[in-house]
């Protein structure tokens, strides 16, 4: 039997979760990926927050709901003259008594766009954790390690980042000179090059990254654990080493999440 | 049955912890185990605890005596070994042997003109104690919380006659009262830290185990 026992039931073990989401904070990355045709840059921030604990022993957590919350920034290029014609104005000439007065010939030349596009949401996923006791440096640590990679419903979100591409293009495309008569069809020349399956194809693997090997800490206390504080000169502190740590899942009665300690 | 029952959170400290416990108290604060008047212990230090001596009438500079206690170990009910107290259902003994001192003759060189003082010795003797003791809340804040002992009886063996024993060990009972009213379990003890506990349930003395419950902070 370990020195000391520490037992916690589903609900504590909520309030662990979630005080390990907490702690874990906004986790951000960046990278490029294609969008449909498109190369996208890209950078995004997520947190995790609620989520309910189902104990399953030997050492299986499950968190049902869990709500990632993420935001996500993306830009792309898209050079215009892919889509629309370039075109030129011919010169014309005016006969006037002092000769010919001409306009200059005027060759539209499509640009290159760079459309940036900012979007956030949040989407809820169930996975199973792992328990995973162990000494890092001078502390020790009770981290939950996500298994497998887990279903993550994206398609309302592609929807609306698609939607919001359309405006980004349609505000981006508005300052051109001479757009106007090709304004929507350009618009949705470009929605419909990078489609639903091209936001998938960029959102799935980039909140793929946020829950691949997802883990929160749930415990964390030094290796060298303060009894009681220093209380003056001739009463200096009492500590003592957790030499070992473990940590399961149990079924009684009910399903607890139990750590065991060694102490000297 | 869960360990948690109707609440949602359990911590526990096996008896051998205990022990592991009284050995890092008693290590960083050996002064609340020796005691000693001027003689043994002129100043209160990390190490030892002054205390004054006894006056009495002729005795010059009063008696002089020190208390030294070997670091306790604990016997959780069911009792793990035979003993003179046995610990029964929310009990638990503590063992200690305590080596005292005295200094037998006096310190003052005022002694009469023509005549030698007498000489000074220290007497020594070791008795061993064991004490029936309970959990008590010396604490209830939630997660900062601190668990104390109580003690209920004190037996010390094979003194002669019946009386001394009985005065010693009440002799013992006070001070050794004194003695582990210094320790303390705090909550985040008994959780590893791990939980912040709202003690609802115990401390409770049983399965060598000092156990509580509660709901997490």
């Amino acid at each position: 039997m370990p020195d000391i026992t520490v037992a916690g039931d589903e609900a504590a073990a909520t309030q662990l979760v979630h005080d390990a989401e907490t702690t874990l904070g906004v986790v951000s990355k960046s990278g490029s990926g294609s969008l449909g045709p498109f190369t996208a840059s890209w950078s995004a921030s997520a947190s995790f927050s609620n989520g309910a604990v189902d104990l399953n022993p030997p050492n299986i957590i499950r968190i049902a709901n869990c709500q990632m919350n993420y935001s996500l920034g993306f830009s792309f290029s898209f050079d215009l003259s892919s889509i629309l014609p370039d075109f030129c104005l011919p010169q014309i000439c005016i006969p006037t008594p002092w000769g010919d007065i001409c306009t200059p010939k005027i060759c539209v030349d499509w640009p290159t766009i760079t459309i940036p596009v900012s979007y956030s949401d949040s989407l809820t996923f169930t996975a199973d954790f792992t328990l995973n006791p162990h000494l890092s440096g001078a502390n020790w640590l009770i981290d939950i390690v996500i298994v497998g990679i887990p279903l993550l419903q994206i398609s309302p979100a592609a929807a609306a980042i698609l939607t919001a591409i359309g405006l980004a293009a349609a505000v981006i495309l508005a300052s051109i000179p001479f757009i106007g008569p090709f304004l929507a069809g350009a618009v949705l020349a470009i929605t419909a090059a990078i489609g639903i399956a091209g936001i998938t194809g960029l959102l799935g693997p980039i909140l793929t990254l946020f829950v691949s090997g997802l883990t929160f800490t749930v415990y964390k206390q030094p290796k060298l654990f303060q009894v009681l504080p220093a209380a003056g000169p001739v009463d200096p502190a009492v500590n003592i080493n957790l030499d070992a740590i473990t940590a399961s899942v149990v079924r009684t009665d009910e399903d607890e999440l139990v750590v065991g300690v060694d102490i000297s | 049955m869960s360990l948690t029952q109707a609440e949602t959170v359990f911590g526990s400290v096996h008896e051998l912890g205990i022990d592991d416990l009284f050995k890092e108290f008693f290590a960083a604060r050996p002064r609340y185990l020796n005691y000693g008047t001027p003689v043994f212990v002129p100043l209160t230090t990390v190490n030892a605890t002054a205390i004054p001596a006894v006056n009495f009438p002729g005795v010059p500079g009063g008696i002089q005596f020190s208390l030294q206690f070997s670091i306790p170990t604990t016997d959780i009910h069911p009792p793990t070994v035979a003993a003179p107290l046995t610990p029964g259902p929310g009990q638990f003994t503590v063992q200690t042997t305590v080596t005292m001192r005295m200094m037998c003759g006096s310190q003052r060189q005022d002694h009469p003109a023509g005549t030698a003082p007498g000489p000074i010795s220290i007497l020594k003797a070791n008795l061993s104690v064991i004490a029936l003791c309970h959990p008590i809340v010396i604490s209830s804040a939630p997660g900062s919380g601190q668990i104390g002992i109580g003690l209920d009886q004190v037996e010390v063996v094979d003194i002669k006659p019946d009386d001394l024993e009985t005065l010693v060990e009440c002799l013992l009972k006070m001070i050794l009262q004194a003695v582990l009213s210094n320790f303390r379990l705090p909550f985040n003890t008994i959780t590893a830290g791990a939980f912040g506990l709202i003690l609802l349930v115990g401390p409770l003395a049983e399965q060598d185990q000092i156990k509580v419950r509660g709901n997490a902070l």
